[in-house]
């Protein structure tokens, strides 16, 4: 059943079969789990910031309980003289941001002297090795070659340095006695 | 007059101030991002965990549930894939049983550097500022937990890009994704994570070890060699990289040993193999192999020999590693 909510999900079933499950999905607390779980780690893996799984109703919930805050906050418990100091000094504080920013756009686009762009990576080539830049894909030049017959062992031992290939890799091959 | 003065003479520096600041970031990670990258490297030591994560590349999801307990003596560690083929794996330390109760087979081995996610940080893993820029990015909420993103910039393109979203309470890593330019490759990321001392180590339990005794049971066993004493070598390594390891070694039910030659970024690894052909093999063409998610594989063959690099690099990598291998000449004839 679990792998029939996964073929839902994946639009793999007919209208016949989704009708019938999703009926199925109203009545029983497991499976609608599953498909809430399934949806959880799509949205994980999408970087989804939008929850398919419905939380409206807790959110809902916790609303009624929260304080209502309606006007924009003020520091209203400030002496008057302070409260004109602060928005004076808000004032000079945009003003120096548009102006850094201006200043700061002016300096990235301004196009560089190549004998600066020389001078900054030689500084890094200082610290850090030399670095080979391959711009083509080696992929056409070569045929299509066999595989070796211990693939899956090399992967599977290359595992220890990779975490997780271990579980990924492992195919019946390398179950299989000799 | 004085104020006026003063904020003139501040618009003055900011340019200065902003110049520099970038020629930072053109160089070194910041430390706190490194501090970050500490954080995950020691969490697994410092905490038991269980939880459901998944694997996701290329369309495929793989989901594994894990527990994992550590105490002052020992790391315990059960890996049940839940997806496909059978597959459980429970880690003793550095000793590794992974069982597959379809065959019913065992196959054990010794485990030195990493284990499995979310402990994928070398220990102590270094010089990683010099292939990649570290940086902090925004936080995001993963698995019910809020976490710090860090990204690991690649600083050229022999390696991918690395964003891991470390959990801020524990600095557990949650979710690592694996991206080429913008794409991501690949991608592990806990669905759902339980952390602290209410893990209890009865989770551990599991009806294979007992059952395993009649099964088959392969022992991949290894030699450590010294420095260059492996008659294969690799003549130039691309930059950044390293050799971990070289050792020989067996493989699952199989008698032929094989070169084995490991290296590292820091992050990235690269594993070259190198067995002989047997007669009845036709001889190889050179080229790659499909994969699946970041790791590559390149095949060549060398001396009737074949050898074969497997690592989370891109094509390139694998190719510049797999063509620097060479037989080298043993000393005094």
């Amino acid at each position: 059943m679990k792998s029939k909510v996964s073929e839902l999900m994946d639009g793999e079933l007919d209208t016949k079969e989704a009708t019938a499950l999703i009926t199925g999905l109203k009545g029983r607390d497991d499976l609608r789990d599953d498909w809430e779980t399934y949806h959880l780690i799509g949205d994980t893996l999408r970087d989804s910031s939008k929850l398919s799984v419905d939380v409206s109703q807790h959110v809902s919930k916790r609303l009624e309980v929260e304080p209502a805050i309606v006007a924009s906050y003020a520091p209203k418990y400030l002496p008057k003289p302070f409260r004109r100091k602060m928005i004076g000094l808000s004032v000079a504080a945009s003003l120096v941001i548009m102006v850094t920013g201006w200043l700061s756009m002016h300096a990235l686009f301004q196009p560089q002297s190549q004998q600066a762009l020389v001078a900054d990576n030689s500084n890094i080539e200082n610290m850090v090795p030399p670095i080979h830049v391959i711009k083509s894909s080696p992929h056409a030049n070569y045929a299509y070659p066999l595989e070796p017959e211990e693939i899956d062992d090399y992967l599977y031992v290359h595992g220890e340095f990779s975490p997780g290939t271990a579980t990924r890799y492992l195919r019946p091959v390398i179950a299989t006695p000799e | 007059m004085t104020s006026v003065v003063q904020f003139f003479l501040l618009l003055l520096l900011l340019p200065g101030i902003a110049q520099f600041s970038l020629a930072q970031n053109a160089s070194d990670s910041s430390s706190d991002a490194l501090y970050w990258l500490n954080k995950v490297a020691a969490a697994p030591r410092q905490h038991n965990y269980q939880g459901t994560f998944v694997y996701y590349a290329d369309g495929n999801i793989e989901t594994s549930r894990i527990v994992h307990i550590v105490d002052a003596q020992r790391e315990r560690e059960k890996i049940e894939v839940l997806d496909g083929l059978a597959r459980v794996v429970i880690r003793n330390n550095d000793e590794v049983k992974c069982y597959f109760p379809d065959s019913k087979t065992v196959v054990t081995e010794r485990r030195w550097f990493r284990k499995f996610f979310p402990d994928i940080l070398p220990q102590p893993f270094e010089n990683i500022n010099n292939s990649y820029f570290v940086k902090k990015d925004k936080q995001e909420r993963i698995a019910g937990n809020d976490s710090q993103v860090i990204f690991l910039e690649p600083r050229d393109s022999l390696r991918y890009g690395h964003r891991i979203w470390v959990d801020i309470n524990t600095g557990l890593a949650l979710k690592v994704a694996i991206v080429d330019t913008n794409r991501k490759v690949e991608q592990f990321a806990f669905a759902e994570l339980k952390i602290g001392e209410d893990v209890g180590a009865e989770l551990l339990n599991s009806k294979y070890p007992e059952m395993a005794a009649e099964w088959h049971n392969h022992n991949l066993t290894t030699s450590v060699l010294r420095k260059r004493e492996l008659e294969w070598q690799i003549k130039k390594l691309p930059a950044g990289f390293k050799i971990v390891i070289e050792m020989k070694r067996n493989l699952a039910g199989k008698s032929v040993r094989v070169d084995h030659i490991a290296l590292t970024d820091g992050i990235a690894n690269v594993s070259v193999f190198i067995q002989p052909m047997s007669d009845s093999k036709s001889p190889h063409a050179s080229g790659f192999l499909s994969n699946r998610g970041a790791t590559n594989i390149y095949v060549r063959t060398i001396d009737d020999h074949m050898v074969t690099t497997v690592g989370e690099v891109p094509l390139e990598t694998v190719k510049l590693i797999g063509d620097a291998v060479f037989k080298q000449q043993k000393s005094g004839g």
